[in-house]
């Protein structure tokens, strides 16, 4: 491969696209401004463990879990060398089902879901022109308690007690009577810590959309991107309670001996399967839905044109959340559902194709209609979902016809549907979203040449992966099994299946290292390098610490594509009932909060600046944990009252001041 | 919880934005009150005015969503397991009985009602009065919890959580919401505490109003969780 050279940061480099719109003015103040220094976070580490601004806490949540997405994929690469091979010595059963849990509890809790909020939490805000989310120490603390369930469930591993029943963790295999020792343990307790994380994201996320939009920007002028996140937050506030209730109910039956899931004392395993589905499946689509989100914003992009359809994409986006919840038993036919249950989730299952079909349709007239397309590496990215993401899709509607799933039931062909879906489904488009904003985010370039190469390995790394599952799953082989054996005709799709993840590793390798190189050397980044139509690209790339001095009043779906169409500034709140908002006198932060649906009416109010408190409840929460897996009653008691401390020094600290 | 400001902002003359090239470009008759820049003629300005309920409240009621989410599916543990279970409830195991549980539940259910005369004196700046309500709140709300305590008591000798997955529900049940009852008691001691350091006023008093949601919504709770467990069992 070739490397550009690096070439120091100069202006004159910088690629100018065409109409690459200059920052409006009064969106920004000098450096030394007063609002400047109010939202600049204090330097070095103190700033670093107190910082609540949402676009620190976004790049630590997406450089999280980009770490977790190589971890979780040096361990599917640990397997696919195990089977390469029939009767594989790589690895032996013990190790091979640790690697398994861990690969699946780590692409789905680990990567997949906190990327998404990584993207939330920074763009979000910038996107509705607003300075921060609304409960910023409660954006940190999702963070904290994020990364710190990351570590207690790996802290197994330090342990040498690794979680080993499956990243669903069925019952009767992960009773206490079955797996002893603590695994199941850290994976009940992590995911169920984990979920506090994930929950509390999702109230911030749907109090920001609703009431700190810019004004002026009702629902219907809101980007896609923010629909795809009010979506995804909407869902996992009725959905995670679910897991973390299977969690404490299978801690409760392994620690506590309890016999919820437990037949010789009237429990029931069915329903740790319909308490884990039920928020197994939304999840999917918690996945899926702010992955289309970046798709449907990335494409129009690249083509130069706005996105077909715009009030049929965000409608599909809000049935599918809705549809979501009433699929979850289509994971369970082969538990002997009743005919009638079947029938309607499976009626149901193929339903759901349908506004994934409206999406899908409205990307590729977006493409068509556009008079040129740009293939810059984000719309690589956006395309190759969209193939990838139709054939899961496609054998997604087979395996809901209750037949045909019955055949391939704990088959590879599952393993091939669910790939599919998921790394076409959220690792394209999460691609996308790191190449498309990486100049945002950083103020820097990264190479296109590179980006494409990482393309293209990736998606031929892919397919070439998961493809073969599918005719092994026909043929007969069973998924979790550690080994084979020859002559069963299963060799050559194994071997090319080993051999497309080390094609995919190596594309995921490159684009790390044009990251890294990017960060440290790239061209420096105009503040819109792709002619982009939301209000993040009225900034400068990095943005600065309060986003926006004057707040944007919005009169269009695509507020800078309009702006420059009719060659005028955005104009934008300066003061609000005499408040000045551009050059404020208090120490405190001021934002706008507008109403709710069509924020035509504003509103200043205050929020909370860095604060200890967020990492210092995680912390709290995290002995707590600790407390539970080690059965200390001294620790539990440490980890409460630390716990019980910082909660009512939050509250008391974030009190409104009166006068 | 992070809290807006609740008073609407006053009317007063256009002030000239500062360091703005013009003069600010909003009509002044329609919004006399926001400055916009640059003069943006064409764009209808916003309206400076209350927009809508504090952070808080949304806040709270996804809080609420989300926790009344984790009992909807406790109930559906209960009754997949009663459903799936012969017999239920297993030997040994009394009927519930009503005299005393019924009597809890009405203190329960009617503690709201001061606790919501107080949130209308404090909206009228009535401290004291407000520290009054609380406080019959609070004892109703620890008269619960000692009826229930004595329940648990009465009934461990029978069974207890390792007995059967009965024992196991519903002792997961009752006490997942005798936790939130002791919860809603610490944030009323808080409010209590924060109000004798006149945290709050008529005008801000944010905290109080998502507390008294999240008490509120504790009660509806611990209705159904009797309907279900005690009269339902009762009646079938």
């Amino acid at each position: 491969m070739t490397i550009a050279e690096p070439r120091p940061p100069s202006p004159t480099s910088t690629p100018a696209p065409e109409a690459a719109a200059v920052v409006p003015p009064e969106l920004t103040v000098a450096g030394d401004a007063p609002l400047a220094r109010q939202w600049e976070d204090r330097p070095g580490l103190p700033g670093f463990l107190t910082t609540v601004d949402h676009k620190r806490i976004g790049v630590r949540y997406i450089v999280t879990a980009f770490i977790f997405l190589l971890v979780g994929g040096v361990e599917a690469l640990f397997m696919r060398a195990q089977l390469a091979r029939p009767g594989g010595s790589v690895l032996g059963p013990d190790t091979y089902n640790q690697l398994m849990t861990m690969h699946g509890t780590t692409m789905v809790f680990l990567f997949n879901t906190p990327v998404f909020a990584g993207f939330g939490n920074y763009l979000v805000p910038l996107q509705i022109g607003a300075r921060d989310m609304a409960f910023p120490r409660l954006n940190a603390l999702s963070y904290w308690i994020y990364v710190l369930s990351g570590v207690f469930l790996y802290g197994s591993l330090a342990m040498r007690q690794v979680p080993d029943g499956g990243w669903f963790a069925y019952t009767p295999l992960t009773s206490s009577a079955y797996s002893p020792g603590k695994g199941m343990d850290f994976w009940a307790i992590g995911v169920t810590f984990l979920g506090i994380s994930t929950t509390v994201g999702a109230i911030n996320f749907i109090v920001t959309i609703m009431r700190m939009r810019a004004p002026g920007m009702s629902l219907n002028r809101m980007p896609i991107f923010c629909w795809g996140v009010l979506s995804m937050a909407g869902m996992i506030v009725f959905a995670v309670p679910s897991i973390t209730l299977a969690g404490l109910l299978l801690e409760s039956d392994r620690a506590f001996g309890m016999h919820l899931f437990d037949p010789a004392r009237g429990g029931n395993p069915v329903l740790y399967q319909h308490l884990f589905w039920f928020w197994g499946h939304p999840e999917v689509y918690i996945l899926f839905i702010p992955a289309t989100g970046i798709v449907s914003t990335v494409i129009p992009t690249f083509a130069g044109r706005r996105i077909a359809a715009y009030p049929l994409v965000v409608a599909a986006l809000v049935a599918t959340a809705f549809i979501s919840f009433g699929l979850w038993v289509h994971h369970m036919f082969a538990t002997g559902t009743p005919l009638l249950v079947a029938s309607f989730f499976s009626a149901a299952s193929m339903i759901v194709a349908i506004p994934s079909g409206v999406q899908i349709f409205a990307w590729i007239t977006t493409v068509w209609l556009a008079k040129r397309v740009r293939y810059e590496p984000p719309m690589l990215f956006a395309l190759g979902f969209i193939v990838i993401f139709v054939i899961g899709g496609m054998t997604g509607v087979m395996v809901a016809v209750v037949p045909f799933d019955q055949q391939v039931t704990d088959t590879y062909f599952v393993v091939a549907h669910f790939h599919y879906v998921l790394i076409g489904g959220t690792v394209f488009p999460a691609f996308a979203g790191f190449h498309f904003w990486f100049p945002k985010i950083t103020g820097r370039m990264l190479n296109p040449r590179l980006g494409r190469l990482s393309f293209w390995l990736m998606f031929v790394g892919t397919n070439l992966t998961i493809f073969p599952m599918h005719i092994l799953g026909l043929e007969g082989m069973p998924r979790r099994v550690y080994t084979y054996q020859d002559g069963l005709g299963w060799n050559v799709w194994n071997m090319l299946s080993s051999i497309g993840a080390l094609i995919l590793a190596a594309g995921v390798v490159v684009a790390g290292f044009d990251f890294w190189w990017a960060w440290r050397r790239g061209r420096p980044a105009p503040a819109d390098p792709w002619g982009g139509d939301s209000l993040e690209w009225g900034v400068p790339s990095p943005p600065p610490a309060y986003n926006v001095a004057a707040f944007p009043v919005v009169s269009d779906l695509h507020p800078m594509w309009q702006a420059r169409d009719e060659g005028r500034l955005m104009p934008a709140v300066v003061s609000v009932a005499g408040e000045d908002l551009v050059e404020p006198h208090g120490e405190h932060h001021r934002t706008l909060t507008t109403s709710a649906i069509d924020a035509s009416s504003v509103d200043v109010s205050s929020m909370p600046g860095p604060s200890h408190l967020p990492l210092v409840l995680a912390v709290g929460v995290l002995v707590l944990c600790v407390a539970l897996i080690s059965r200390n009653a001294m620790v539990g008691i440490a980890g409460g009252v630390l716990t019980a401390v910082s909660l009512i020094r939050w509250h008391d600290e974030g009190g409104e001041p009166v006068e | 919880m992070t809290a807006p400001p609740e008073t609407p902002p006053t009317p007063e003359a256009v002030s000239a934005a500062p360091g703005a090239p013009g003069a600010p470009g909003a009509p002044g008759a329609t919004s006399p009150r926001i400055d916009l820049l640059p003069a943006a003629g064409e764009v209808p300005p916003p309206r400076a005015a209350r927009s809508g309920r504090p952070l808080g409240w949304w806040g709270t009621w996804c809080v609420i969503a989300t926790e009344g989410m984790i009992f909807a599916l406790l109930l559906f543990v209960w009754f997949y397991l009663r459903a799936n279970t012969n017999p239920w409830p297993p030997a040994g195991v009394p009927r519930p009985e009503l005299v005393r549980s019924g009597t809890r539940t009405v203190i329960l259910l009617t503690s709201s009602i001061p606790l919501h005369l107080g949130e209308r004196a404090l909206s009228r700046g009535d401290l004291r009065r407000f520290r009054i309500w609380l406080a019959i709140t609070f004892t109703q709300g620890v008269l619960f919890i000692v009826g229930h305590a004595m329940e648990y008591v009465t009934l461990w000798p029978t069974f207890t959580p390792r007995s059967h997955a009965y024992g196991s529900i519903f002792y997961t049940l009752t006490g997942l919401h005798a936790l939130h009852l002791i919860v809603g008691l610490g944030v009323l001691a808080f409010l209590f505490v924060q109000s004798l350091r006149r945290r709050y006023s008529a005008a801000h008093h944010v905290p109080v109003t998502c507390g008294v949601m999240y008490w509120h919504f504790v009660d509806v709770v611990w209705a159904v969780v009797f309907s279900s467990l005690y009269l339902s069992e009762r009646l079938r």
